[in-house]
């Protein structure tokens, strides 16, 4: 750690922070505030904005941003869930992320174990074979790999669209985990195996419910890449009735009859942020937890 | 036993490394072996030539212009998404206003919301008629600063890259916030006794032991740009105005799904794949520090 | 104002259907005394439409002749402006006339999206009708393979209504053209399908009301840039983020401007055209549409294809470029109070000319490795029967690229598209063209390269010179490769 110049004792400039039960008011204190409703605003303002656009007609939408809706159109919703089909993608959305997500444990779990508490001859390779993963991104061999799918039938379907996200983010599960898995005492498994439970058993009885919080902070990073794809999800699925979110509110930007139709296009924005609001809001301290393992340890 | 064991062994590893080997390893070789192939993926064969896809990519124009619009994002939208980021979290840890879980909870709102949502969302604020920007400058009498933001090649890559950062500022800030959080507050305490200011604490102090964070971080954003600008272009601008804002994910897609141009576009994500590696490399080699 | 009216007012001279750009043996001079030129109006010249309108509604008298191995029949169409009705009724009407045959539709915005999995896996769909921006390229690269089935016989044998062949049915030059014979042998590999006329779109309304005399020429139009003013809203606008619609201005002009052989080079990829008069004066109107004051509506370049027109209809522009599908596409969009839809054509370049509108035909085509290519033969024969024509009118409001096919379906056409097509038919000069194929592997789009970087015009970022510049080395390039891969 740099040590910080020390100053000679200078009387604490006004902005000095470090003050903790300094009382009430101070103008720094103000400047900082302001600065903070200034960005607040520019985050909550374009949101606010859509929610409002969502209920206005057509020509309200064109007039002017400033204003409110006149009467609350929820036609736009309806719309929205009729003709745009938005429940559709959500529920292919939904299908698709929680599938992924299931064949990414089942896959990176055993793995991570095997690598993280296992001896045995090829162990350094094949953890340096699915670190070197971790660089190959999606986009860059997404022709080929739309070739491999369409000559072994697999295009067109939610399982292995399921299947390609787990496997993209199987490197990194399997380098969080084994740095997870390695850091459990031995005395665990011992005390199982004298139990008698067999590998399998260990594995699933004993070590599966310490690694909670790994398998937190991988639900949390690979549920959001997993809602958000886009490029896979555009080029491996064609059918409208199995595209997902993203890719279905793109199409509807770009189909004619509501490229005209704003406000049926915002109703189907807020009805995509309502869910992403609640999860957040149940499982906001749960985020930032597994978010920080993930930065600090990834 | 011991053949039990290995048994287990084998089942553990068997549906990873197949996954793995059908959908990752199998069509990275395969990009770099077609790369050297002319295919069009229509009805053809491909055919052998060699070096020359990368050969076409370096006096490919299109090609050249993609690689600076991206070149350009990587660089900017890093450094000022982690800037503020640090300068937000160093506030909301050390101000310790009351109001502090809110602003949290605010900056943080973006990065959780769909690329999709994004794109679509931003695509009217900048509406050169309908958005707010232009709208809110005419109100303030700007009139003549109203731009088509996403119209014109002088301002649609800094359009984009505001959106960027709009989008993952917070989410950092929330890394850093935790990071900030498990430093010692004696060394802030030890610090203020000697006088020091905010600034010579967070230089001193949070930026060098928050220093492993920010490196993550660095690689992290600087992915997040590639993969969030293919999405911010594919629905905001097309990569208009004439390809100014067309990165080079994009360009290898249309070559590929458009015009196609299977064996150039693998030459294409062999590039892109060569270059973020060393990336990641150089990027590591300059923010390595000593002794550490 | 009576159509007859208005087509005086778009200067009713003799028709001429210019040749499609590409053809060289026929070159029209345009002046309207083409070389019997037959129209594609139901006027009784041709004994093929003579015979075809005594019975529409007759049943194709070939069915049941024919018995096919293979009954089964997997089309693609596109889903777009003229949606997909037509399609699921054409072809219950065809398993009705040929029993035991099955017809599967795909049908999608997206189209070249599913077929092209097909495809890559040598097992295509029996029929491919391909249309707008995200499709166009897959069909290009299916000609570029040499990968679709020869369609010159299906032309000469007997239409489906009997009698003459088929190609007479076909509107005149459109089966020489470029777009449906790519290599320039002779051969029929696309057919065509619809047939849309392209130009100036104006509030009807307001001209009517004001008064306003329409431009004649491009002096004329950038001279009403005035009266637009007065009126409150800016001359022109365009689909700012797709300036491909700038075709519509592009081509008509160079031939306007430069003749014949001027389009053949442009269409041809002679550098020399970057260097000529005609480029200069064309790619003039865009310089200048760009710089007067007032004459492009602001932030038109942002906008996409709908946005922009969405302002057209409020009033914001006089003059929009756009196609035959207009009113239908957006007919639930927002607009000005008693707004009208007119079409103008496309100001010509001297005064004197008459004013000039491009057309365009879309294409089907047969893969060549299509599982079923008799059917498919058979289907697409029938497809150009007057009944089909007649039901296409109803559910496209579309125009089959057949002889007198607006008046086939004249009850089903609005007011303004029926008008258009008679316009063409009164003086109009239509013009038409087709990119030459580059070479395969080619990572040129000639359409992206010579549209896209109008936006920098627009913008005031590039000027013509340099954009001369820059196009002429494209075209060098795409000469040099078409040599190198033995093409001529």
């Amino acid at each position: 750690m740099a040590g910080y110049s020390v100053s000679p004792a200078s009387p604490a400039s006004p902005t000095s922070l470090a003050q903790p039960r300094k009382p009430g008011f101070s103008f720094g204190r103000l400047l900082l505030r302001i600065f903070l409703i200034v960005q607040a605003l520019a985050v909550v303002y374009p949101i606010l904005w859509n929610v409002l656009a969502s209920f206005k007609t057509n020509e309200e939408v064109m007039e002017s941003p400033w204003s409110l809706p006149t009467s609350l159109q929820w036609d736009n919703y309806s719309r929205a869930f009729k003709a745009a089909r938005i429940g559709d993608y959500m529920f292919n959305s939904a299908f698709v992320v929680i599938l992924s997500i299931a064949i990414l444990l089942l896959a990176a779990m055993p793995t991570a174990y095997v690598l993280g508490r296992m001896r045995f001859r090829g162990r350094a390779f094949l953890t340096n074979f699915y670190m070197a993963g971790l660089f190959i991104g999606s986009v860059y061999i997404i022709v080929p790999l739309f070739i491999l799918m369409n000559q072994m039938h697999m295009l067109d379907s939610r399982f292995w669209l399921s299947a390609v996200y787990a496997t993209g983010t199987l490197p990194f599960a399997v380098y969080l985990m084994t740095g997870f898995m390695k850091a459990i005492p031995h005395d665990f498994e011992e005390a199982a195996m004298i139990d008698g439970c067999g590998y399998f058993g260990t594995l699933f009885k004993v070590i599966l419910p310490m690694t909670r919080p790994a398998i937190i902070t991988l639900f949390v990073f690979s549920f959001f890449d997993f809602w958000n794809e886009y490029v896979l999800a555009m080029t491996l699925i064609t059918d409208d009735a199995k595209k997902t979110v993203p890719i279905g509110l793109s199409n509807l930007m770009q189909i004619q009859q509501f490229a005209t139709d704003w406000g049926s296009l915002f109703a189907a924005l807020v009805i995509v942020l309502i869910p992403t609001v609640i999860v957040y809001g149940l499982l906001q301290k749960k985020l930032t937890e597994g978010m920080m393992m993930g930065g600090v340890k990834g | 036993m011991k053949t039990r064991r290995g048994w287990f062994i084998a089942a553990c590893l068997l549906p990873g490394l197949a996954m793995y080997l059908l959908f990752k390893v199998y069509p990275a070789v395969q990009v770099f072996q077609k790369s050297l192939y002319l295919w069009t993926g229509v009805a053809d064969k491909p055919k052998f030539i060699g070096l020359q896809n990368f050969r076409d990519m370096f006096h490919d124009d299109a090609f050249l212009l993609s690689v600076r619009n991206t070149g350009l994002l990587m660089l900017v939208v890093p450094v000022v998404t982690l800037l503020i980021a640090l300068v937000n979290a160093s506030i909301l840890t050390q101000s310790k206003l009351r109001e502090r879980g809110f602003y949290r909870t605010v900056f943080f709102f973006p990065s959780i919301l769909s690329f999709v949502v994004i794109a679509i969302l931003w695509s009217f604020i900048y509406h050169p008629t309908m958005g707010f920007v232009n709208s809110g400058l005419e109100m303030l009498g700007l009139g003549d600063w109203a731009l088509p933001w996403l119209g014109d090649q002088r301002t649609v890559l800094w359009a984009l890259a505001v959106t960027l950062v709009w989008q993952a500022a917070g989410y950092y800030m929330v890394m850093y916030m935790a990071g900030i959080d498990s430093i010692s507050p004696d060394l802030y305490e030890a610090a203020s006794i000697d006088g020091a200011t905010a600034f010579q604490k967070f230089f001193h102090i949070t930026v060098p032991m928050l220093w492993e964070i920010i490196r993550v971080t660095i690689i992290f954003s600087i992915n997040g740009v590639l993969t969030i600008s293919f999405v911010l272009v594919a629905v905001m601008t097309a990569g208009g105005p004439d390809r100014h804002s067309e990165v080079v994910m994009t360009y290898l897609y249309g070559q590929a799904f458009t015009n196609s141009n299977f064996g150039y576009a693998m030459a294409i994500g062999v590039f892109i794949f060569v270059v973020s590696i060393l990336l990641a490399f150089i990027s590591n080699r300059l923010t390595q520090r000593g002794s550490h | 104002m009576s159509p007859k009216k208005w087509l005086t007012a778009v200067g009713a001279s003799a028709l001429a259907v210019s040749m499609l750009a590409g053809c060289g043996s026929n070159g029209n001079d345009g002046n309207g005394n083409a070389n019997g030129a037959a129209s594609p109006s139901a006027g009784a010249s041709s004994n093929a439409s003579a015979s075809a309108s005594a019975d529409a509604s007759a049943s194709p008298s070939a069915a049941g002749a024919k018995t096919f191995e293979n009954t089964e029949l997997n089309i693609a169409v596109f889903q777009g402006g003229y949606g997909r009705e037509y399609w699921d009724r054409i072809a219950e009407d065809f398993m009705k006339d040929y029993p035991g045959t099955k017809i599967n539709i795909t049908a999608s915005p997206k189209i070249a999206e599913l077929v092209r999995p097909k495809a890559v896996a040598g097992n295509p769909p029996d029929f491919l009708y391909m249309a707008g921006g995200d499709n166009v390229p897959f069909l290009n690269g299916l000609i570029k393979d040499n990968a679709l089935l020869d369609l010159t016989d299906l032309f000469n044998e007997p239409a489906a209504d009997g009698g003459a062949p088929l190609k007479d049915k076909i509107l005149p030059g459109v089966l020489e053209s470029r777009a449906m014979s790519p290599y320039g042998d002779g051969k029929v590999y696309l057919a065509p399908y619809n047939f849309g006329v392209l130009g100036f779109w104006y509030n009807k309304d307001l001209v009517d009301k004001k008064g306003i005399e329409l431009p004649k020429t491009w002096d004329d139009f950038f001279a009403a840039n005035a009266t637009a003013k007065e009126n409150g809203r800016a001359l022109f606008t365009y689909q700012g983020l797709y300036p491909g619609y700038l075709e519509q201005i592009i081509v008509p002009s160079i031939y306007s401007y430069g003749g014949q052989e001027a389009l053949d080079q442009f269409f041809n990829y002679d550098p020399q055209f970057w260097k000529s008069e005609t480029f200069k004066k064309v790619w003039g109107i865009l310089e200048r549409i760009a710089t007067d004051d007032n004459a492009l509506m602001k932030g038109t370049v942002a906008l996409n294809h709908t946005q922009a027109q969405t302002s057209f209809l409020q009033g914001k522009a006089m003059f929009i470029p756009n196609g035959t599908w207009f009113e239908d596409e957006m007919k639930d969009a927002p607009r000005e109070d008693g707004f009208q839809f007119g079409f103008l054509g496309v100001p010509s370049g001297q005064a004197g000319q008459p004013p000039l509108a491009m057309t365009n035909v879309e294409q089907i085509a047969i893969p060549a490795k299509a599982k079923n290519p008799e059917l498919a033969k058979e289907f697409l024969r029938y497809l150009y029967s007057d009944k089909s024509v007649q039901l296409n009118a109803e559910t496209s409001k579309g125009v089959l690229a057949v002889k007198g096919a607006p008046d086939l379906g004249k009850a089903f056409l609005s007011e303004t598209t029926y008008n258009v097509y008679k316009a063409v038919d009164g003086g109009m000069v239509a013009v038409n063209g087709t990119f030459k194929a580059v070479a395969k592997g080619s990572k040129y789009n000639p359409s992206d390269e010579v549209y896209k970087p109008i936006s920098s015009i627009m913008n005031k970022q590039m000027t013509i010179e340099q954009y001369g510049d820059k196009l002429f080395k494209i075209y060098e390039d795409i000469q040099k490769e078409l040599k190198a891969s033995g093409g001529e």
